[in-house]
């Protein structure tokens, strides 16, 4: 049970990683202003779905290890 | 002592210690061809990751990343989006491929597809589709470990020179240890690519605007178009929105099905190896992040360099950074082209054997090793021919390369999930998508939007492949059960 809703949480992750890098989502985020951390916010957005990508798959990962052991 | 004297000596002292570690990798391995290709199936995971890691991040990525931050500004982000999108998927096709693999005992892309959609002339069309790509990209990165080489030397060591030491020594140990070597190389290859990449990437925004902040500010105020999405052609005109999503997509369904990527499924000892492998992919990612710093340090300090892809090599040689630097530098660039090119050659000979010739041709274990050690000789020394003469039009082949490599996505889902996929329908689907793929390449005028050819070409092919599928015979149940339901075969412990 645990593991599909994990499973559909990463796909819908993955999709909206996919619609947030490109367009028409994209275009929000064209713009350099603000600049966290001093990186313009055009760079920032691609880098923090790396991270929110990356760290949904550590979840997914540890779910599905957690049903192998079994 | 001149300066090219200590960095000669630098990038000789990088260049035996790889060649030792590559030497050393293939003592444990078998003398057969599942040792050669597949390494035996026993990589672990730090070499794993390490191979998957090195393999992506090429000299496209070290000299053209920053290549393009410094003359497409914001265009190179599409370059960050691509990489975890497209590494995502294989965590659930990857061990799947692999568990099918073993079972059918296959080392390549090609027996993979076949095994399932029985056709030599299906094994020979994916093996020359696959030459096809690779040999560019093979070009590409012996062009850059000359151009690397010639730069840091000042001109004393020319690009013939060394390109050939370099790539002598990736021939020398990829013959000797096979897909070990690659692995084993690759580990030491990350490591200096991934700590020369984020020390420069800090140290030179720092040393030339005061800090990364200031460095952006520097860049809004003075050339603001930079650093606003989709960013510039190479022109210097604006991008449009759909070339910057096409060359996202195609990439990120392209990535996986890169043969040199593709095969090393075949080598993980396990599944989880594998699945671990993508979790930790996008670490390997934010390698991009100093690699683009570097790109925009170049902006405001270096006017407007005829080939941009030269810009690291230029400001590392006109900052005036210490010699040491200059010298790791270099182990770092030479680290990006050999790490891909030691797997793009061993790939790309094994596609040609194992699925261009033995499936006509009888050969034994031992006629198979020597075909696979000589064809890595030949396609190297095509792939020289071509890196020494002048030939401008090489990145755009290796962008066009992903519209063909993506081709084979669709018929690798359709083996995997899809029961009704037949033979008929995935070499028409092949057929049809890569000659739409070309035209557009041929021919970019006919294209109705500014979208990657490639992606045209999948739009023709999958309809393609389900339509002749459906009006074809289905397939031998027995047969789509292994590949779309494969038994869990009892695996070594980890």
């Amino acid at each position: 049970m645990t593991r599909t809703i994990f499973r559909r949480f990463a796909i819908i992750v993955f999709v909206l990683n996919l619609l947030a890098v490109t367009w028409p989502v994209l275009p929000l985020f064209r713009s350099p202003e603000p600049f966290p951390f001093g990186l313009p916010m055009s760079m920032v957005w691609p880098v923090a779905w790396i991270l929110i990508s990356g760290m949904t798959l550590l979840l997914l990962d540890y779910v599905e290890r957690q049903y192998e052991d079994e | 002592m001149e300066q090219w004297v200590v960095t000669s000596a630098m990038i000789a002292a990088y260049l035996v210690l790889t060649l030792w570690i590559g030497l050393r990798a293939g003592r444990g391995t078998s003398s057969t061809v599942d040792g050669f290709v597949a390494g035996d199936r026993n990589f672990g995971f730090l070499v794993m990751y390490f191979v998957t890691g090195a393999t992506v991040f090429s000299a496209f990525a070290f000299l053209g990343g920053p290549g393009w931050a410094y003359s497409r500004g914001a265009a190179a982000f599409y370059i960050l989006s691509y990489g975890a999108l497209g590494m995502l998927p294989w965590y659930v096709i990857g061990p799947k491929v692999a568990r099918i693999g073993r079972a059918l005992g296959q080392v390549t892309q090609a027996q993979f597809l076949t095994g399932r959609f029985r056709s030599r002339p299906l094994s020979l069309l994916i093996a020359l589709l696959s030459i096809a790509a690779l040999i560019p990209y093979i070009t590409l990165q012996i062009r850059g470990a000359g151009i690397v080489i010639e730069a840091v030397t000042e001109g004393q060591v020319p690009l013939w020179a060394g390109a050939a030491v370099a790539y002598g020594v990736v021939l020398i140990y990829v013959l000797v240890s096979g897909v070990s070597a690659v692995g084993w190389t690759n580990t030491l290859q990350g490591v200096f690519m991934i700590g020369i990449a984020w020390s420069l990437g800090l140290y030179l925004p720092y040393s030339l605007y005061g800090g990364i902040g200031p460095m952006f500010e520097a860049i809004n105020s003075q050339r603001p178009e930079m650093l606003v999405l989709p960013g510039l052609t190479a022109a210097g005109e604006s991008w449009s929105w759909a070339g910057y999503s096409s060359a996202i997509l195609i990439s990120a369904i392209g990535i996986t099905m890169w043969p040199q990527l593709f095969m090393k499924a075949f080598t993980a000892r396990d599944e989880r190896i594998i699945r671990r492998t993508v979790v930790w992919f996008p670490t390997f990612q934010l390698l991009l992040v100093p690699v683009f710093l570097i790109g925009f340090a170049g902006v405001l300090f270096v006017d407007s360099l005829d080939q941009p892809d030269f810009i690291l090599p230029y400001l590392v040689l006109n900052v005036d950074l210490p010699m040491l630097v200059v010298g790791l530098f270099c182990a770092g660039a030479l680290s990006a082209s050999m790490s891909t090119g030691d797997a793009l050659l061993h790939a790309a000979a094994s596609v040609a054997v194992e699925d261009g010739v033995r499936p006509f041709i009888a050969l034994n274990e031992a006629q198979q090793r020597l075909l696979i050690r000589v064809l890595i000789v030949v396609s190297g020394a095509a792939a020289y021919y071509f890196a020494v003469s002048e030939n401008t039009s090489l990145v755009v082949l290796l962008l066009s390369s992903y519209g063909i490599i993506a081709q084979l996505a669709p018929p690798v889902v359709a083996a995997l999930f899809w029961r009704r996929a037949t033979t008929a329908g995935v070499i028409a689907g092949l057929l049809a998508g890569g000659a739409t793929t070309l035209l557009f390449f041929v021919m970019p005028d006919l294209k109705p939007i500014e979208m990657h050819e490639g992606l045209f070409g999948l739009i023709v092919h999958i309809p393609v492949l389900i339509l002749v599928s459906l009006a074809t015979t289905a397939q031998d149940p027995d047969r789509v059960e292994a590949y779309v339901n494969p038994p869990r075969t009892s695996m070594p412990s980890p």
